[in-house]
């Protein structure tokens, strides 16, 4: 059993954050269909799914001939009414029938692509894991950038972003495998390409899929208060000001960070993974007291300014 | 440690359940009569009620021999063309129409409004239908560019390509055919004009019309209860008596229970007795039926309760569809 999926996350284009009932509004995508919303700890709203049919090879490393016949399941996500998110998915079921069936049959299974041809399992995850996409195959990234520039362009947004911000691109793979210690592993492509795999017994593999969320969220967000301290070291270096950016980092993002708060608690020991190698809270802590100490004694040099 | 999970924390908002709906073995569609033959004496509709009656009178036994333990439960509904002719007055058609199916031993224990397909109860099922629209995908579709659709319709493949234009200029005059997708050996092509969307004129606004397959999709939905709206139970049937009929059709429900007592409007599986003039609409709302995806949390459970009651149903919405057609009525106009 395998699921297959990309996440991209961005800012979102507004200059307040949305409240929960602003979010509800702007990922009501589908008439007479609920939007779902969690408050606590921090509010998260999910768009329902949108479906797109597709009919092609699947990426395979090295590359075999395939056929995938089915459909792609795509949801936006709000985080703290700041961060989008357009995520989508499938499972791939593998099967002998080569050829075309009636679409009742995938319309009925959605999120399932049937596989034929003789690639296997392994070479299309690690093709799906390659660094760039091979060209005519499967791809869940346009799909997702198309879900996140319609909630972009949506006219709930005021299109104001107090951040400069970078989207990213969480390209990953779940894999169900029986009596599985659920474990994963993070490769940072580039600046905005990460691949995730993930191994969990199969009753949690539907799980997976929000901890692939979780995760694309806090790599952003770490990325992101990245970004504003490397501005920031470049605006001091000109004597340029650099309060607004911290500023808007420190507002904006810090109060985002719970790692595996939305998680299925089976799949949190994948946190603690990661915390443990490369790290993630504590260097964020790191960036975020950084940037605290730069706010605090700029103003503090502007009161001494002040009383002289 | 306790061997009972329970949630230590939950939220409303967090996993909407849909509201179920009462459900029968099986709903008859008894008839369907355009406005026309509606006003236009009562040879046309005798007829057309006389030659149902054995059809539902068949669907009925062959329904219960499928129910091993007690009475089935059957009801029948019959649905009028109000949202093409709204100008006819339900006061003259009702009386009539209701007479004559008693006459030829029908009860017709619900009566639908096709307008009511469109907005019941102010909500828009038809906008929800289209929501639910999942267009085939051509061969070699990554996902890399959003589906080439022409709004407002639906095929069953891929078109013939677009000839016009730099093609055709070049000279090239070969014609491509069209192809059905999932075909056994050879392509029955059907392309499907679900609405049209109709600019602002005359002072009067901009709208959308549905089509009539569209509305008639949006009708099996209702009839085999596969529509909600976040999660609540549409078009309703409400008790209406039937000696009391307003002039125009707008002052009735989306769905009228006329008879005393009957089974559940909605059904695991419906059954429309219809004239043969209906079949390429039939074949349409085929189509769309099967191009829709469906609120999975409401499948689910009438699968749950199908099973409980030991019903047997097919995972496929069309394939709980039948339709038997009957010699049509000649229409007036004979060319």
């Amino acid at each position: 059993m395998v699921i297959i999926g990309e996440v991209r996350t961005s800012l979102l284009h507004t200059s307040l954050p949305l409240p929960g009932a602003a979010a509800a509004d702007l990922l009501a995508l589908r008439p007479g269909t609920q939007v779902r919303a969690t408050s606590r700890p921090i509010n998260r709203t999910l768009s329902p799914d949108t479906v797109t049919g597709v009919d092609c090879s699947l990426p395979s490393e090295p590359r075999t001939r395939s056929r995938g016949i089915g459909t792609v399941v795509t949801r936006a996500i709000v985080v703290g009414g700041m961060v989008a998110q357009a995520s989508s998915r499938a499972e791939l079921e593998w099967t002998d029938y080569r050829e075309r069936k009636p679409w009742k049959y995938y319309s009925r299974r959605p999120g399932v692509i049937e596989v034929s041809g003789p690639v296997t399992t392994d070479q299309v995850l690690a093709g799906f894991q390659m660094p760039s996409r091979q060209p005519e195959t499967l791809d869940l990234g346009s799909i997702s950038q198309r879900m996140i520039n319609h909630v972009q362009d949506r006219p709930q947004l005021d299109n104001l972003t107090a951040l400069r911000t970078r989207p990213t691109s969480m390209r990953w793979t779940a894999v169900g495998v029986e009596d599985a210690v659920p474990a994963v592993r993070l490769h940072i492509e580039d600046a905005t390409m990460r691949t995730v795999r993930v191994t969990v017994p199969p009753h949690l593999l539907e799980e997976a899929v929000g901890f692939c969320e979780d995760l694309a969220l806090h790599d952003w967000l770490y990325t992101t208060l990245g970004h504003v301290i490397a501005q920031a070291e470049r605006d001091m270096a000109r004597d340029a000001d650099p309060m607004k950016g911290l500023r808007a980092g420190l507002s904006l993002l810090v109060r985002l960070w719970m790692p595996g708060a939305h998680v299925s608690p089976e799949l949190r020991p994948l946190w603690q993974g990661l915390e443990a190698v490369p790290g993630f809270s504590e260097p964020w802590q790191r960036q975020v007291d950084w940037i605290r100490d730069q706010v605090f004694m700029r103003s503090l040099a502007a009161v001494e300014e002040l009383h002289h | 440690m306790s061997t009972i999970e329970t949630p230590v924390y939950s939220e409303a908002t967090s996993r909407p359940a849909p509201r179920k709906v009462a459900l029968s073995h099986l709903s008859v569609e008894v008839g369907h009569l355009y406005m026309e033959d509606l006003t236009n004496g009562e040879d046309r509709i005798r007829t057309q009620f006389r030659r149902v009656a054995p059809w539902l009178q068949a669907l009925r036994s062959a329904q219960q021999a499928e129910v091993t333990d007690g009475k089935a439960r059957i009801s029948t509904c019959f649905l009028i063309d109000d949202y093409f002719r709204p100008d006819t007055d339900p006061s003259v058609i009702m009386p009539q129409l209701l007479r004559i199916a008693a006459d030829c031993g029908i009860e017709i224990d619900y009566l639908a409004r096709e307008a009511g397909c469109h907005e019941a109860d102010r909500v828009q099922l038809a906008e929800i239908t289209r929501g639910m629209l999942l267009h085939e995908p051509p061969v070699g579709a990554t996902g890399s560019r959003p589906a080439a659709q022409k709004s407002g319709w639906l095929c069953n493949g891929e078109r013939t390509p677009d000839s016009s234009g730099g093609q055709a200029m070049r000279g090239s005059t070969l014609w491509q055919q069209p192809e059905e997708f999932g075909k056994r050996n050879h392509s029955i092509f059907l392309d499907v004009e679900m609405w049209k969307d109709i600019p602002a004129k005359g002072g009067e606004p901009a709208h959308r019309k549905w089509s009539c397959p569209f509305l008639a999709a949006v009708w099996q939905l209702i009839r085999l209860g596969a529509l909600r709206n976040n999660g609540e139970p549409v078009a309703q049937p409400r008790p209406w008596p039937t000696d009391s009929w307003p002039r125009t059709w707008r002052e009735l429900p989306a769905v009228m229970q006329l008879s005393d007592r009957p089974s559940p409007f909605s059904a695991y599986r419906v059954a429309s007795i219809l004239p043969k003039t209906y079949l390429k609409i039939e074949h349409a709302v085929n189509v769309i039926l099967d191009h829709l995806t469906l609120d999975e949390a409401v499948v689910t459970q009438t699968a749950e309760r199908a099973v409980e009651e030991g019903v047997e149903l097919p995972a496929q919405l069309t394939d709980r569809l039948t339709n038997i057609f009957i010699e049509a009525v000649p229409t007036v106009r004979r060319w």
